[in-house]
């Protein structure tokens, strides 16, 4: 048998073996019930794979049958009158302690650490289940299990993200929309009272986010990228094709952006990718040639430029040009950097 | 022994505080709850009140509104989105979600509307990406030097389109002025007309 197969399967007797301790073994509710899951269980055997099973199991309603007994069980009294007993509270934890038996010592000594030991603090207390999963809810316990980690999980990330230099040992990580994101849906898990809302929360934010990303990814390619990697590939090509790319591109950027070198690189976008990407890269190599600043760095550039511009006509920089279209408004270029650290929310209204 | 019903309402209406504080996101699960308390209200003991719940014994009500829930935010997210696939694919999982009928239902007609939601978001991903790479070939060719490699970057243009149009058979250029491809743009509509006019060029 298929490990989906006997994996539903291993799912209902779980729930079934409840009613079989609730019941007795003997009770006409349970008798049937194991009846109709023998059936069940035959069919899986029979079926070739997952999908065969769950289309015979359809066809003959197993579900259905299944789910009936079941509830009829969860409401049938034990024979000869004797009280079922209640379930207790070690009982309805009996999962969050395989689930704390499985998480990483790391992760045990941190906020989660620290939500489950309430878990079992309330356990304790508890007299009945109801009790305990009724404390659970009432401390929000359920839905902190979930969050409480998310949010350690993202703190840990952005740390790691604002920290990629001492990992590559040189350049760092320059994405503003990642920043805003990390920021964002901190935010949002903290205040996130369901499990629902967690849900919710990290779907949307993780959409706005790759939007924003993808936005940031054409922004940075069109103003900044394409142009550099040309003006680097005429260090090392100075063919008069390599010499006309630079020379277009540069045109292209004054006349799309409205910008020249200089105007260029005083835009905070840009800068932030050129200092902390850019530079932190190539800033050993550059230090032999007596080069130890970004500064530096972009004017050492510029001198391959000039030399691709030399006799040339001179640019045309549209100033009118210097803003970009973000999600349905102009801002200026100055202000793109600083509108990917904070986006408008699109969940809100 | 526990008092049920005291215990049962105190747990309901955690519950039902939680849902209220967004109740916009819980639709359903609010409903289940004030159901519940409702019985619970109705209940004169325990046996009452186990005799009275009936199907609801199961909490699989609790579950589908759950999934119900979930899957009707993430379609009035994408709505909001202007994203059509990802609409599709949660609208799917709503469906499946709503026709449930038990447990067994639930768990796997939702494993398998997952599986078929997933491509439809990957390919929906996807679309983005190459109006992305769009934009950027067209670039490359206008800043491209005279000679074979300007028209070799018609290549660039003409294959990202191509794969775009089978991915959005309906893609135009005008499509950057229409969500979710608006959010990629990042230059207003003169700029974009400009770019479109290459793009036209390059397609001749």
């Amino acid at each position: 048998m298929d490990e989906g197969s006997r994996g539903m399967l291993d799912s209902y007797k779980s729930g079934i073996d409840n009613y079989v301790k609730k019941l007795g073994a003997d009770h006409p509710k349970i008798k049937e019930l194991l009846a109709c899951f023998k059936d069940f269980e035959a069919l899986g055997e029979k079926s070739g794979d997952f999908g065969a099973f769950h289309a015979a199991a359809s066809a003959e309603n197993f579900y259905g049958k299944l789910t009936n007994l079941m509830t009829e069980a969860a409401m049938a009294e034990p024979a000869g009158g004797r009280a079922a007993p209640e379930p207790t509270a070690a009982q309805a934890a009996q999962g969050y302690h395989a689930a704390y038996d499985a998480i990483l010592p790391e992760v045990k000594a941190g906020p989660t650490g620290k939500v489950y030991e309430r878990i079992f603090q309330l356990e304790k207390e508890s007299d009945s289940a109801l009790q305990f999963m009724r404390r659970l809810a009432e401390e929000h316990l359920l839905v902190d299990i979930s969050r409480i980690q998310l949010i350690a999980e993202f703190a840990r990330a952005q740390q790691l993200m604002r920290e990629a230099a001492k990992f590559t040992g040189g350049g760092g990580v320059s994405l503003p929309a990642s920043e805003a994101y990390f920021n964002a849906t901190q935010k949002s898990m903290n205040e996130a009272k369901s499990i629902t809302e967690v849900e919710y929360l990290m779907v949307a934010r993780a959409e706005i986010a790759q939007l924003a990303t993808l936005w940031d990814t054409g922004f940075c390619n069109a103003i900044y990228h394409h142009f550099a990697s040309q003006v680097s590939g005429y260090m090392l090509d100075t063919s008069e094709e390599q010499r006309q790319r630079v020379e277009n591109s540069c045109r292209y950027v004054a006349a799309y952006f409205g910008v020249d070198w200089e105007g260029l690189h005083q835009i905070e976008r840009v800068w932030d990718f050129f200092t902390v990407t850019l530079w932190g890269t190539v800033k050993n190599d550059y230090a032999k040639k007596n080069i130890h600043t970004p500064e530096a760095f972009r004017d050492y550039l510029k001198t391959y430029l000039d030399k691709a511009m030399k006799d040339k006509p001179p640019l045309q920089v549209n100033t009118k040009n210097k803003t970009a279209w973000f999600w349905g408004k102009s801002i200026t270029l100055e202000n793109v950097h600083q509108t990917l650290l904070n986006p408008p929310d699109l969940l809100a209204g | 022994m526990a008092d049920v019903l005291q215990e049962s309402k105190l747990y309901f209406g955690a519950r039902l505080a939680d849902c209220q504080k967004t109740p916009h996101l819980h639709i359903e699960q609010i409903k289940v709850y004030n159901q519940y308390i409702a019985i619970l209200n109705s209940s004169s003991s325990p046996a009452d009140y186990k005799q009275k719940l009936g199907s609801l014994a199961s909490m699989f009500a609790v579950a589908r509104a759950e999934q119900v829930d979930k899957y009707f935010n993430l379609m009035r997210l994408y709505q909001k989105l202007g994203n059509p696939d990802k609409l599709k694919a949660a609208k799917d999982r709503y469906d499946t979600a709503v026709k449930s009928q038990n447990h067994g239902d639930l768990v796997n007609l939702m494993s398998a509307a997952q599986t078929s939601a997933a491509a439809i978001e990957a390919s929906g991903n996807q679309k983005l990406n190459l109006a992305v790479t769009l934009i950027q070939c067209i670039i490359t060719y206008m800043t491209q030097a005279e000679g074979p490699d300007k028209n070799g970057s018609i290549g660039g243009i003409l294959t990202t389109y191509t794969e775009l149009l089978k991915l959005d058979p309906t893609f135009k250029w005008e499509s950057y002025q229409e969500t979710p491809y608006a959010y990629i743009v990042f230059f207003d509509a003169e700029r974009m007309a400009q770019l479109g006019e290459v793009f036209a060029k390059a397609r001749a």
